[in-house]
Order: structure tokens, then C-alpha cells, then sequence
């Protein structure tokens, strides 16, 4: 989550993280798991240079703007907004991260953070959609500008009462803890009548649940914020069943809610984390219909698709993949809804509408050989 | 209220939540310093030429100092720096110094402060320690009001504003009816109104009127000690010093400056963007806006853009 201009997805690993690595590899060892799941989410791979079929830089484009206005005569839309659903808009408050995760979805986004004028903006143009229920501020990290998130929460409480939920996407807690900002607790608390906070994270990994994580989630849960995780299965992170049992396992005994599993997205530079389709919806199968999970702390496998997210049923994916090695999903999203709620929006070429109406979207799958991993000696990931 | 937090971020990172261009090594921030005490590992800002020179003097004996400098001295950086350059460095430096180095007070209603019956209090209203909020009232939302304020009255307040320890709003105004030899008390029934984002400092006094009103704009800043007396209306963003007297029934433009220990006598009004100097008493309407007044009484200083007038 996070925004480059330069067209290179710069490495940036926090002081937090280096540390964490380092004490990792201490107590587990260079080839542990463990120091595997740190090092392949944040440390720069010459796989990512390495030309391939998944060449997107977003994972869908759904910006708002107002395309079926004539040119010219189309009200200024906000900057920063993108509306796939009915009831949910994103807004990307700022593009700055602690720590730039390789595998990121945003990383091509433009950077910066949104000004007051345009957060007033948007404010006032999310008053005006009544269909609009929940907001998930993202970007970027929004807990790491906590003024900002404050200011654009007070103003969605006092001027559009229509919207009941605010969803926060962070990785603050798990890439520097140190920054996040405690005076949140205490705005969270005392808007809590007026808007319900979610506060939704990603851990990947057993290993990013320090002490000082555990006691920023207990404090936001005091504070009435509701946590959740949404994790990504990643080659060389979490794909085995006894990763991600453990991880599920300590989540549900911290409270935080388990939302999705994803499957890593088709982004450029991201082909050598992404697990074959067919087998990680088996690992899913295993992982929650083997009775080894309580039932509150199963996820649901989702994949991103150009069309938005799809969660994966029995009959999801529909015959088998091309020769180019994609599969078409079925969908039940219909391209009237996605336009009546964003007039701009324009169906991606990989999509298609079947008989009904409903969307099929190609969607590219991953890779079934081994993680390939590329090290580097520790040291000099310290010194960068 | 704000207090200091330390935390650590890189030159990079300062410039995109800036949306600005850097020049230089990534460089780690780890505290905001004014450019006099710069230190390894800081931040500061440059906005004139010799602060320019200061800051080659100490990046000649300093290393990892990150500088928000003035746009136009882009080609004239020489030392061994990050640089930042911004069309308003201070402005800019003072945002990344309350978005990343401050911490807000948790916001909370003191239990000995009393709040009345009739009060409406927005969301994340702070009242401190043996506030009296008594009245019809209404607070808005994020609004801080500090310690021994006295609120009373029809009052009604904006969001996001300041209410130091101290201040008393709402208290009646002064004004007498002579009956013979006794002094008969005006009955003060009027509306107090103070917009949003108001600041009003320590000790502040802002008079409850006979019948109407008495207004204070939005993003109107009043420092400590200053009396604000009734019926008078201080336009948006004016800001009033300490000391500073408005008898009553003053009528300040928009986006006036008045300096300290100032007064201005009952019923006059002020004209948009005034300057009034230290100490001056103004006894005569300002009519024309956007220039300075000064002295006892109070008279034109420097006409707006023009040289000082004799």
C-alpha cells in the first residue's frame, strides 16, 4: 500500500522491521520459516525483474469520475475516491508507508497524501450518494497520519450521516509500531456512537504478532474498534497449512477477526509469490474443512480480479485454464450496478457479461513451482 | 492540547506526505529543531537568504539534516544536505511537525467539571477540571475546552474550536442605568455565537449581550487577557493579542491583526485586513481596509503597500 512516482517500487524496510529480522534469524535460524515469511514480504527480489505474464500495475481501475457528462460539463469529482460497490467507497488518504511490502497492489498509484480542500471534497460528494454506507480509508497507511484521519472521520461524522461504518486498511501495527499514535484510542472511543471504526489489517505470518502489536490491538478493541486481518497466501510467507493454522490460531486467541484470504494478485513483479489457483483453493479446503480450525477464525479464500474481488465457491472458476493460463470466473456483479454507482466505469477487457447480465472476468493463474529464494546476506539489509 | 512524541521518519517519507521534490540521500528525521540548534538526524526550514547562510554554516559541521527550503533557492544549494524545497517552508514544516512529532491529549469530560442539562456537546468534546458549562448551550464537535472555564448563558460554539483555562463566556455584560443615586443592572438576555476552529486564550472574556448578539467568526484567534465586550462582532480569522479591550458593541472586520494592550472604544467598527499597533486606542471608525493604524489615539501608520505616512 504505498505509491511510487519513479516507476521502480523502492525498498523500504522500517527500523521495526530490520530488527525484527534480525532477532527472527537469531531465534529461529536463517532458513526457518519464520525469518522466510519477514524477509521475502519486505526484502528486494531479483525475481521481481524478471519479465512475466503478470504484468498489470493496479489490480483494478475504478476511480470515480463522471465520464457519460459531456466533456467539460462534468462537476469536478473528488481526487483520491474509487467505488466498485454499492454500499462501500475507497478513499486513499495518503500514499506513505512505513515499509513497502514487494508483493504490493497499490504500489503504482500515484504518490502523495490528500489535501484539507480535497478531503472537504470528497466529504461533501459522499454526502451526496445515499446509497453509500461504509467507508474503507486506505492508501497508503492512513494510521500513520493520524491528523488527517482525524480530520476527514470528524467531517464524515458532522456532514454525511449516511455513512455508518469506517473500515481503515493498515499495516502500521505490523511494519513500525512505534509509530502508531495513541491519541487514536481515545477518538475512536468517542466517535464510537456516531460511526463504526473496523480497523482491518494483514498479517501474514505467526511471526508479526510481537508484544508491542498484541497491545496496540488490545487497546484499539478497549477503544470499540472492531480488528480484523485479511492476509494474502504468499509463495515462501504462509502457503502451507501449519503457517496458516498457526497464524488463524493465534488471531482468534487476540480477537482480531479473520476476513479474507487472498490470492496473491497478478501485479507486475509479483509472479514469484503467486500460488496455482486450483491448489491453493485446496489449501483452503484443508485449512477449514478439516476440523482443525474453530469455525470464528475461518477465512474466506477470495481472489482480485480486474472486476473486484470474488470469493471462491463451488462452481467459481468456470471449465479450465487457456492456453495463456487464464481461467474465467463467474461473477454475479452486473456492469448496470457497477455504472449506475460510477458512471465512468468501463467493463476491462479481460471481463465479458454471460446471458444473465452477470460478469465472467479472465483472471491469470499463479505458479505451482517451489519458491525460489533469492538471499542476501542479512548484513547488508541492515546497512541499507 | 498537544505534547511532543518522538518517532522516526525518513527525508523521502516527509517529502511525499509533502507531495514535494527532494534533493539529496534519504536520510533519517528523528526531530523537528529550529535552524539555530540543528543537530544530526533533524529537520528544519529556511525562508530568507540569511537563514540560507545559517543553514550552510551548520550543514558544514552537521550531517543528516533534512531542510524545507524556499522554492527559489533551489539553485543555490551548496552544502551537504537533504532539501525539500516548498513554496512555504514554514507552513510546511509546521505540518509535519504536528502530523508526525505531537500527540493530542485524549479527550474526555473531566468528572468535576459540571455540565448542565440544557448542554448539547458534539462528538469528542474535551472539558476540563471544574469547568462550569451551565446554559443553552451547544458545543461542537473535536472542541477543547480546558480547565475552570465558565460557559453560561444561550451560548452557542463551532468545532474544532480552543477554549483555554480559564476563559469565561457568557459572563453578563457591563452596563448600568443610573436611578437616582443607585446603579440599576441591564438585564443581559442576548446569544453568545463563535464560529468553527476559534481559538480563545487564558483568562479571555467574551460578554453576553442586553438582547442581541455577540459574534465571533470562524478561525478567529484571541490570545490570553483579552476582553471581548458585549454585543461586539470580531470577524473571520482576525486575530486578537493579549490585553487587547473591545469596550462593547465593536464591529472588527475580517482578518484584522490587533496588537497588544490595544482598546477600541464601544460602537466603532474596523474595516477588513486593519493592522492596529501595540497599545493604540482606537476611537474613530476605520473605514478603509487593509492598513495600519497606531498610537494614542490611534491614527494611520502605513497605508497598505504604501510608505509610511507622515
Amino acid at each position: 500500500m504505498a505509491g511510487t512516482s519513479t516507476g521502480f517500487f523502492k525498498e523500504i524496510i522500517s527500523p521495526y522491521l530490520r530488527e525484527l529480522m534480525e532477532r527472527t534469524k537469531e531465534a529461529y535460524g536463517e532458513g526457518s520459516k519464520e525469518y522466510q515469511a519477514l524477509y521475502n514480504q519486505y526484502v528486494y527480489s531479483p525475481a521481481e525483474s524478471i519479465p512475466s505474464k503478470e504484468s498489470n500495475s493496479k489490480h483494478y481501475e475504478a476511480f470515480v469520475h463522471n465520464s457519460q457528462e459531456p466533456e467539460g460539463l462534468s462537476p469536478a469529482q473528488p481526487k483520491g475516491i474509487e467505488r466498485l460497490y454499492k454500499r462501500q467507497l475507497v478513499v486513499d488518504l495518503t500514499m506513505v508507508c512505513a515499509a513497502h511490502c514487494r508483493y504490493c497492489l497499490r504500489a503504482y498509484y500515484n504518490p502523495g497524501s490528500l489535501s484539507t480542500e480535497e478531503m472537504d471534497a470528497i466529504v461533501s460528494w459522499v454526502a451526496g450518494e445515499p446509497d453509500l454506507r461504509e467507508l474503507l480509508v486506505t492508501g497508503g497507511d492512513p494510521l500513520i497520519v493520524p491528523k488527517l484521519l482525524k480530520y476527514f472521520i470528524s467531517e464524515i461524522a458532522d456532514k454525511a450521516p449516511n455513512i455508518k461504518v469506517v473500515r481503515m486498511g493498515t499495516r502500521l501495527l505490523v511494519q513500525a509500531p512505534e509509530k502508531f499514535n495513541s491519541e487514536l484510542y481515545s477518538f475512536f472511543s468517542n466517535y464510537s456512537k456516531a460511526i463504526k471504526f473496523e480497523v482491518g489489517l494483514q498479517v501474514n505470518h505467526k511471526v508479526e504478532l510481537t508484544p508491542q502489536v498484541l497491545e496496540i490491538i488490545a487497546n484499539l478493541r478497549k477503544s470499540g474498534v472492531t480488528v480484523y486481518s485479511q492476509n494474502v497466501l504468499l509463495k515462501g510467507v504462509n502457503d502451507d497449512a501449519e503457517s496458516l493454522l498457526e497464524l488463524y490460531d493465534e488471531l482468534r486467541y487476540i480477537g482480531v477477526e479473520s476476513h479474507y484470504l487472498f490470492h496473491a494478485i497478478p501485479l507486475k513483479g509479483t509472479a514469484h509469490f503467486r500460488t496455482d489457483l486450483r491448489e491453493s483453493i485446496l489449501l483452503a479446503q484443508r485449512l477449514t474443512c478439516s476440523g482443525q480450525l474453530s469455525g470464528r477464525a475461518k477465512p474466506m479464500f477470495a481472489i482480485m480480479t480486474d472486476i473486484g474481488k470474488v470469493v471462491m465457491y463451488e462452481g467459481s472458476i468456470l471449465g479450465d485454464k487457456d492456453s495463456d493460463g487464464y481461467y474465467e470466473i463467474q461473477t454475479f456483479y452486473k456492469l448496470a450496478d457497477r455504472q449506475r454507482w460510477n458512471p465512468g466505469y468501463q467493463l476491462p477487457s479481460t471481463a465479458r457479461l454471460d446471458k444473465d447480465g452477470n460478469i465472467v472476468v479472465k483472471y491469470l493463474d499463479g505458479d505451482c513451482s517451489p519458491f525460489e529464494f533469492h538471499f542476501e546476506a542479512s548484513e547488508a539489509i541492515m546497512s541499507r | 492540547m498537544l505534547k511532543f512524541r518522538s518517532n522516526s521518519l525518513t527525508s523521502d517519507e516527509i517529502a511525499e506526505y509533502l507531495q514535494l521534490e527532494v534533493v539529496g540521500n534519504s536520510v533519517i528525521v528523528t526531530r523537528p529543531m529550529s535552524l539555530e540548534s540543528v543537530l544530526q538526524d533533524s529537520l528544519c526550514y529556511v525562508e530568507t537568504l540569511p537563514e540560507l547562510e545559517l543553514l550552510d554554516t551548520r550543514l558544514s559541521k552537521t550531517s543528516n539534516v533534512t531542510a524545507i527550503c524556499q522554492l527559489e533557492f533551489k539553485n543555490k544549494m551548496t552544502g551537504q544536505g537533504t532539501f525539500i524545497f516548498s513554496p512555504n517552508p514554514r507552513f510546511d514544516f509546521y505540518r509535519v511537525l504536528t502530523e508526525f512529532f505531537t500527540e493530542e491529549m485524549p479527550h474526555f469530560v473531566s468528572p468535576s467539571a459540571y455540565v448542565g442539562p440544557q448542554v448539547k456537546l458534539g462528538h469528542n468534546v474535551s472539558i476540563g477540571l471544574n469547568s462550569v458549562i451551565d446554559g443553552q448551550i451547544h458545543v461542537g464537535y473535536n472542541t477543547f475546552i480546558g480547565n475552570n472555564v465558565s460557559i453560561k448563558g444561550i451560548v452557542s460554539i463551532g468545532s474544532n474550536c480552543v477554549i483555554n483555562d480559564g476563559a469565561i463566556i457568557g459572563g453578563e455584560g457591563f452596563e448600568f442605568i443610573k436611578d437616582g443615586s443607585r446603579c440599576i443592572h441591564v438585564p443581559k438576555l442576548g446569544r453568545i455565537q463563535i464560529g468553527d476552529r476559534v481559538w480563545i486564550g487564558n483568562s479571555s472574556t467574551v460578554e453576553r449581550p442586553t438582547l442581541d448578539e455577540t459574534i465571533i467568526e470562524s478561525d478567529v484567534k484571541i490570545d490570553d487577557l483579552v476582553h471581548v465586550g458585549e454585543s461586539s462582532t470580531i470577524g473571520a480569522a482576525s486575530q486578537l493579542t493579549a490585553g487587547t479591550v473591545l469596550a462593547k458593541a465593536v464591529k472588527l472586520g475580517k482578518n484584522c491583526f490587533l496588537g497588544v494592550n490595544c482598546s477600541v472604544k464601544q460602537r466603532i467598527q474596523i474595516a477588513d485586513d486593519t493592522t492596529i499597533g501595540m497599545g493604540a486606542v482606537v476611537i474613530r471608525d476605520v473605514v478603509q481596509p487593509g492598513h495600519t493604524f497606531a498610537g494614542v489615539p490611534s491614527r494611520i501608520f502605513q497605508r497598505s503597500a504604501e510608505p509610511v505616512s507622515k
